[in-house]
């Protein structure tokens, strides 16, 4: 009772005629900026903090949510639309969003884009608001060994991905943790590789890679197979009415409410853990929902659940991602990290004392988590599904690319101002020309690259604390789980793989 | 008057008018343009709230005719902020934030922006240093942790953001002062709290506002101030000097411009700053986040960053990870 009581505290702050005008204009705001592919939903706030100046804490968080949100969702769009990852948290939705867009089915993506993360913030708010003390309680658990553990998963678990070959897989993730050793070494920061570069400095720049990989890679390949027409069947090309936009979307839906509750799930408890967060959350609902599938073989070639189950997670990561920062003062992913910057900025300090000290701040963020997503829901998704889909779907390639192009280079020189980045995408698109005509996977490769520092770090605390005993990641219990879930997927991969070798 | 003599009128007015702004122009005194005040870490670290802090008082008690914007340029554990600023040597529009990795991290990767590349300007304020443990830690006293560390050496973890950084200068004039040997632990810094929370890591270096929430909550404990005095913030906390281990270790946070600008330029800004962090609201928010108020203007500060510099090169050189800049 005490629950409502105080959520309805919330809402009656934030259903105030300014305040709706200030989530309003942070949701045109995000929306435009978080459009730009390489400015992600962080860098977004970062760049509009400034709105944040002068107004109260409650109305800036509210818009601070709004532009999150927003940006988080109008990266999807471009994801889905032009294979143009904008935010790491959209890598997962670009995959099999874009193969969705190529069916003729992109407005069909978008929706069960926005319903997924609609559907995701909103339960993760509810869990954020029933179970945060015993969740943070089990969080605290992850130390250095269980980061690894846990990273150690996630790769092995990107590698089985939905290729043919494990072995293929597993060269994509080496590549990619190789490539991740561009940049300071942890312990004492001496660059490897950077070869006098400035700009390597702190490693390849990721959001540049995959836009490379994954944007310009497609580029290249349609040229060479000309293709003219993103959508190849003249039928499905030609969109009839507003209607044909949500056709069989229902069908769609009904589908993918596993791939919610599941993506949900486990972005929720990945934000908990400090360090991980909307990006990583979506890695792993990606490939749990990989096991789920009736059909694995077509995972990652279009399958509506690969749109879903990694937007409800990364929409999820962000209430989970909450309870540190709501209740330690600790910004436990990126998103809240930019978070706790506004409210510092505006003079809140979180933390244990937040709930009491200000509970007009507290409550009103939880409910502007949820009218924030609403009102991105039934403001933004129409125009996007209706406008920007049908005519996007619709233009000839040799139009597209030359926007597409811009965009990615744009975008890899955006927050930075370094031209460097530009290069980055360009050569990685090269790169990945060639890695995808020898069948390795460029998936898992990038998430590699960013999971791979993270990794090499843990591994490096861990050893230190063990004082060089491997012992620690097999005598936690925590660790020992992760690493016995590791091992029995491999081993269980493996026996499939020998069991298709037979009966071929 | 016809129309033709009203334009040709109009006309050599607008020219004698353009012509005077012009010279006005070039006369001008400087600021011409607006100040850009670079921060070398992301938005919303220590540095950065005391860098928008400063500016947000400048603009609001219109302490300078032109604005300040504040612009981050983090990466490279400071150098590309650096090397940006030093692309604009000789031009005073350029400030930056300056701080004890500002020093140690030139003399640890052989580059060539060292902090006299730049025209230190005046120090803002000075953040204390204190050594954090985990509520329910088996140490209660600095005493407890460095016996424990010199009974059982590379049993005590200390996490902290690099080696050459400012908590590795902690745990390394502590081990020094005590005979004991801690391990260092280099973690992300949003990791570090979590890890002693969690048991994983046995302690840390912070700045009192970053902890100051936890400790009223009881779930962290402060061993030590590596003060000269006990802090207003916490005044039960005792130093570590109190305490026996004679090590003081502030980070000072301070503003530099672009090399090579004129003196009379630096004396504008250092102007600026002076009366910026005379205003009430500047001593209030250094109170609130446990600084200590010591303004230093700018012959002062050069004398301190060189005492600073010769410290930091003395314990890098005996920890192996000293690399100057060879031309």
């Amino acid at each position: 009772m005490e629950l409502l009581h105080n959520l309805f505290y919330g809402f009656s702050l934030i259903l105030d005629p300014t305040r709706i005008l200030f989530i309003s204009i942070g949701i045109i705001a995000g929306t435009v900026v978080g459009l730009l592919p390489g400015i992600g939903s962080c860098s977004t706030i970062a760049i509009l903090l400034p709105i944040l100046f002068g107004t109260d804490p409650v109305t800036g968080m509210a818009m601070l949510c709004a532009i999150y949100y927003s940006a988080t969702y109008s990266s999807a769009i471009v994801a889905v639309l032009l294979k143009i990852p904008g935010d790491a948290s959209a890598l997962m939705t670009t995959i099999d969003g874009h193969e969705l867009a190529k069916k003729g089915r992109s407005s069909q993506a978008i929706t069960i884009a926005a319903l997924s993360s609609f559907i995701g913030s909103n339960v993760s708010v509810v869990g954020l608001m029933l179970i945060a003390p015993p969740l943070m309680a089990f969080s605290l658990n992850f130390g250095p060994a269980e980061h690894f553990s846990l990273l150690l998963l996630a790769l092995v678990l990107l590698s089985i991905l939905g290729h043919d070959s494990f072995i293929k897989g597993m060269i994509s993730v080496i590549i990619g943790l190789m490539a991740g050793t561009i940049g300071p070494e942890p312990l004492r920061g001496d660059y490897r590789y950077t070869l006098g570069v400035l700009y390597l400095s702190d490693g390849l720049p990721f959001i540049s890679v995959a836009m490379g990989f994954f944007a310009i890679t497609d580029v290249f390949n349609n040229i060479e197979e000309g293709i003219e027409y993103k959508i190849e069947d003249e039928t499905k090309r030609a969109y009839g009415s507003f209607k044909s936009a949500f056709d069989g979307i229902l069908n769609d839906f009904k589908t993918c409410i596993g791939s919610i509750t599941r993506g949900t799930l486990v972005g929720f408890f990945t934000g908990v853990i400090p360090g991980a967060g909307a990006t990583i959350a979506s890695f792993f609902a990606y490939a749990i929902e990989g096991r789920f599938v009736k059909t694995p073989e077509l995972y990652g070639k279009g399958m509506m659940q690969g749109v879903a189950a990694p937007e409800a997670a990364n929409s999820s990561s962000v209430g989970g991602a909450m309870i540190p920062m709501l209740t330690l003062g600790i910004p436990g992913s990126n998103s809240t990290a930019v978070m706790l910057m506004g409210l510092l900025l505006m003079d809140v300090v979180p933390g244990p004392l937040l709930i009491s000290n200000r509970p007009d701040v507290f409550w009103s963020i939880i409910s502007s988590m949820y009218v924030g997503n609403l009102m991105v829901l039934l403001i933004v998704m129409p125009v996007s599904t209706l406008l920007l889909a049908r005519y996007v779907s619709q233009m000839k390639y040799s139009l597209l690319y030359p926007i597409v192009l811009v965009m990615v280079f744009l975008g890899g020189i955006g927050v930075s101002g370094n031209v460097f980045e530009a290069w980055v995408a360009l050569g990685a698109g090269v790169a990945g020309y060639f890695f995808e005509k020898w069948g390795i996977p460029l998936g898992p490769m990038v998430i590699a690259l960013l999971l791979g520092p993270m990794f090499e770090r843990n591994l490096t605390l861990a050893l230190t604390l063990s004082n060089g005993s491997i012992g620690i990641f097999f005598e936690r219990g925590l660790s020992a789980t992760m690493m016995a879930i590791t091992f029995l997927t491999i081993g269980l991969n493996y026996m499939k793989g020998k069991k298709k070798k037979k009966s071929k | 008057m016809s129309k033709k003599s009203i334009s040709i009128k109009l006309a050599i007015c607008l020219c004698i008018l353009s012509t005077g702004l012009f010279t006005a122009s070039l006369v001008a005194a400087f600021p011409t343009t607006h100040i850009r005040y670079v921060n070398h870490n992301s938005p919303g670290s220590g540095t950065d709230r005391v860098a928008r802090m400063t500016a947000k008082i400048i603009e609001e008690h219109k302490l300078s005719p032109v604005s300040m914007t504040v612009e981050n340029k983090p990466g490279g554990s400071g150098e590309i902020a650096r090397s940006y600023v030093a692309q604009h040597a000789g031009d005073a529009h350029y400030l930056m934030t300056i701080q004890p990795t500002s020093i140690s991290v030139p003399m640890q990767r052989a580059s060539k922006f060292t902090w006299d590349y730049f025209t230190p300007i005046c120090n803002l304020l000075v953040d204390s240093n204190v050594i954090v443990v985990r509520y329910e830690s088996p140490y209660k006293t600095i005493k407890d942790l460095m016996e424990k560390a010199k009974k059982e050496p590379n049993t005590i973890s200390f996490a902290g953001n690099s080696m050459g950084g400012i908590e590795y200068f902690a745990k390394y004039l502590l081990d020094k002062t005590s005979g004991a040997k801690t391990k260092f632990l280099a973690v992300e810094p949003t990791a570090q709290i979590p890890g002693i929370l969690g048991g994983h890591m046995d302690v840390m270096s912070a700045n009192p506002d970053e902890v100051d929430q936890l400790v009223k909550a009881k779930k962290l404990r402060i061993l030590a101030l590596l003060s000269e005095e006990r802090n207003t913030l916490y005044p039960d906390v005792p130093t570590a000097r109190e305490q026996g281990y004679d090590v003081v270790l502030y980070s000072f946070r301070g503003v530099t411009a672009a090399g090579n600008i004129s003196e009379a330029e630096a004396a504008y800004h250092e102007k600026v700053f002076e009366k910026a962090v005379q205003t009430d609201q500047f001593k209030k928010y250094a109170t609130a986040i446990g600084a200590e108020l010591k303004y230093m203007p700018r012959k002062q500060f050069v004398k301190y960053l060189k005492d600073e510099s010769v410290k930091y090169e003395e314990i890098l050189k005996e920890a192996g990870l000293y690399k100057p800049y060879k031309p």
